[in-house]
């Protein structure tokens, strides 16, 4: 006998589950690379001496 | 001389043979064909129906628990969850997450692809599968072999060589499953949509990555620790540049190494008296079915992704959210370069492809969470 209510649950906390996972993971990527960018832009500014 | 030969006769394993043996000898050779004419993951398939044949010669005992080589493998190799993360590490080295990381918006069509995962599991209930192996028959879906094994291996190992071999199976059929449905689900106009060049990734960016996702996975959905840490850490490896040999030896000696173990011992689960049962034979259905709609999933995904978007994506790569890697990524470029001859979608749908590795693992950790 298949308890069905147990199925939703699983069902619905899967799907949800999954896309609340890869939306964090995307959100997060997104500002990772953000912030690896202004880093490196950052290293990258000529040094005063060279920009006189 | 007599009774020596008969005792020979009786002691050996052909008075043992049953019908349902020499059926799977019959499906050992198909697999075999397949895997040796045909190529269809041959790396996996050559061990899996090997294992079928020599399980199926009675009297051998390679399956016989505490005592048989192969139930060896098997037991400390599935059963202890050592082969499916070794195969991840190997496969984390082997993969460029760089398309993903030049456009982060396609894990969420990694995400869409596995909305088809949970259809197939509603699906498998209703025709009276129970909740563990509705899952495991589920997972087929997003045509990740390791983590079907694994998720198999601990819901429904009774089950385990039926949902293995489909999912190798329709991952080797890719090329013909998925066109029809992008055809059907996409207009010409959209399968002509240009996505352009990607944003350059940095090598910072590619080692921030793998510590990032490990993480987050992990601490959203610990149960996908085991597969998730060596994806990660093999793709570290790879990115770091500073352990070639590691990456190497991750990559090459114990990946090949490991997928023999592993072929051998799923294909030895699928014994005569297991296998030949319509309720596990009819896996392979629900398992074409899972495909099928992971492959739709992933395509609307990117669909509906298309109404809120300034730069609209081409909507064939949410097909490649299945993971089936590297694949579902050329059988997209096959098709967008079918209506537009410039359209160089391969490394765009491997963002996705690759988002759906990770998808499949946190979609089988939620599953052994709830149902574990």
């Amino acid at each position: 006998m298949i308890d069905w209510s147990k199925a939703m649950e699983v069902f619905g906390s899967g799907i949800i589950g999954v896309y609340l996972i890869m939306g964090l993971l995307m959100v997060l990527t997104q500002i990772g690379l953000k912030v690896v960018d202004y880093i490196e832009a950052w290293n990258k500014r000529p040094a005063p001496e060279q920009a006189q | 001389m007599l009774n020596i030969f008969k005792e020979l006769v009786y002691s050996s394993g052909v008075v043992n043979l049953t019908a349902g043996n020499i059926f799977m000898w019959l499906i050992a050779f198909v697999l075999l064909y397949l895997a040796i004419k045909k190529q269809y993951e041959p790396l996996l398939l050559l061990p899996i129906s090997f294992g079928i044949l020599v399980v199926n010669l009675p009297l051998t005992f390679l399956m016989e628990p505490e005592h048989g080589l192969i139930w060896f493998f098997y037991h400390y190799g599935i059963e202890m969850d050592i082969i499916p993360p070794l195969i991840f590490l190997g496969l984390g080295a082997m993969i460029d997450f760089g398309p993903l990381i030049a456009n982060p918006k396609t894990l969420l069509l990694g995400a869409g692809a596995q909305v088809g995962l949970y259809v197939t599991f509603f699906a498998a209930l209703l025709f009276g599968f129970d909740l563990k192996e509705a899952a495991s028959i589920g997972i087929i879906g997003g045509a990740d072999g390791p983590t079907t094994i694994y998720l198999g291996s601990k819901l429904a190992p009774h089950m385990l060589g039926a949902t293995a071999v489909s999912a190798y199976a329709y991952m080797a059929l890719v090329p013909i499953i998925q066109p029809p449905i992008m055809r059907l689900l996409t207009s010409e106009q959209e399968r002509k949509i240009d996505m352009g060049k990607m944003r350059p990734v940095s090598r910072l960016q590619k080692i921030i990555f793998p510590v990032l996702t490990a993480m987050i996975v992990m601490l959203l959905a610990p149960p996908s620790a085991p597969l998730i840490a060596m994806l990660m850490l093999g793709n570290l490896f790879r990115e770091s540049g500073v352990v070639e040999r590691l990456t190497n030896a991750s990559s090459n000696e114990l990946m090949n190494i490991v997928t023999i173990f592993q072929g051998l011992s799923v294909g030895a689960t699928m014994t005569a008296t297991v296998f030949l049962n319509p309720k596990v034979l009819f896996v392979f259905f629900l398992g074409l079915f899972a495909f099928t709609v992971s492959t739709a999933t992933g395509l609307l995904m990117a669909k509906f992704m298309n109404l809120f978007l300034k730069n609209k994506i081409n909507p064939l790569i949410g097909a490649a959210g299945v993971s089936a890697v590297p694949m579902a990524a050329r059988c997209v470029h096959k098709v967008g370069s079918e209506a537009n001859r410039r359209n160089y979608l391969l490394m765009h749908a491997m963002g996705p492809n690759v988002a759906g590795v990770i998808g499949t693992v946190a979609a089988a950790a939620i599953f052994l969470k709830n149902l574990g």
